[in-house]
């Protein structure tokens, strides 16, 4: 993929609308696994993941090399999403008639689109730090490799493996003890 | 130290594959309108000043050329030669001035356009 990229880089740095879009495909995924992972609301995590993308994209000429663009990326969403989490929290202080109108988080789009198994899901990764959480989303969901992993959280590829074996069994615990909770 | 993966695809954006595309064009069009190169404010002085320039050389070489063919004598032509190059007008205007000649429309449009400047 690296090849791929050094390509599209290239052709991206000069306006070339196709190599754009190919790098958001290439990555929108690992962008959206790490926004959730952040942020846990997969509305949040949309909008995040959106406006990270664009700074990215407007920026590439900051990038060192090919190997260094995802990893370059992902910081830029994860920066986002922890400033996003702050402003919430600032939010969350404010008095009750400043909130915002939805207080319990909702939205019709999410309300609509909820579904028991991607809840149960979700609650599960929320019992997860942060670092669990990233690294069961970019390799359950998106398909990443331990190493790919360890490069864009700077950590060594065993760290990975630790981490994603903890994040799978407690993930599994929570929702074998939500299906109980329901049966 | 093995664990079995966990399903976690009913998470992914793309189960959804009308968002999963409006979100792609969005972040591209966006990007594309954010790093599309914008004329700076001198650019676009010096872009308007060029035929602005053109058009003034062309009125004061008609005004010199004039001038010129109102003395009518020997010595005026070579004061003309010198204002022209005091003023540091393109060699063809100087050259209507001293032949004593208005310029054609063709030497009017062809200085409009600034490429003797």
């Amino acid at each position: 993929m690296s090849d791929e990229v050094a390509h599209l880089l290239g052709r991206a740095q000069g306006g070339d609308a196709a190599a754009m879009e190919r790098l958001v495909r290439l990555h929108l995924g690992a962008a959206y696994a790490v926004a959730l992972a952040v942020t846990g609301d997969p509305v949040e995590a949309e909008d995040v993941v959106q406006d990270a993308m664009v700074a990215a994209l407007t920026r590439l000429g900051d990038v060192r090399s090919p190997e260094s663009f995802a990893p370059w990326l992902l910081q830029i969403v994860r920066n986002r999403s922890r400033n996003l989490l702050r402003s919430r929290a600032v939010r969350s202080a404010l008095p009750l008639e400043h909130a915002a109108s939805r207080p319990d988080g909702s939205s019709p789009l999410r309300d609509t689109e909820r579904s028991e198994l991607r809840d149960r899901l979700r609650d599960g990764l929320a019992t997860l730090p942060e670092v669990q959480r990233e690294v069961v989303l970019l390799h359950d969901m998106e398909g990443w490799k331990h190493r790919e992993i360890g490069d864009s959280l700077g950590i060594p590829e065993g760290t990975v493996r630790y981490h994603l074996f903890n994040a799978r069994r407690a993930l599994r615990a929570r929702l074998s003890a939500l299906l109980r909770e329901d049966g | 130290m093995h664990e079995r993966p966990v399903d976690l695809s009913s998470l992914h954006p793309a189960r959804d594959p009308v968002r999963w595309e409006a979100m792609v064009a969005n972040i591209t069009g966006r990007a594309l309108a954010e790093s599309a190169p914008t004329r700076s404010p001198l650019a676009f002085l010096v872009w308007w000043a060029r035929p602005t320039l053109a058009a003034a050389a062309a009125v004061a070489a008609v005004s010199l050329g004039v001038l010129a063919t109102a003395r009518g004598d020997a010595s005026g032509a070579t004061a003309m030669r010198s204002v022209a190059e005091a003023l540091n007008l393109p060699a063809p205007v100087a050259d209507w001035i001293v032949e004593e000649r208005s310029p054609s429309d063709a030497d009017l449009i062809h200085a409009l356009e600034g490429d003797i400047l």
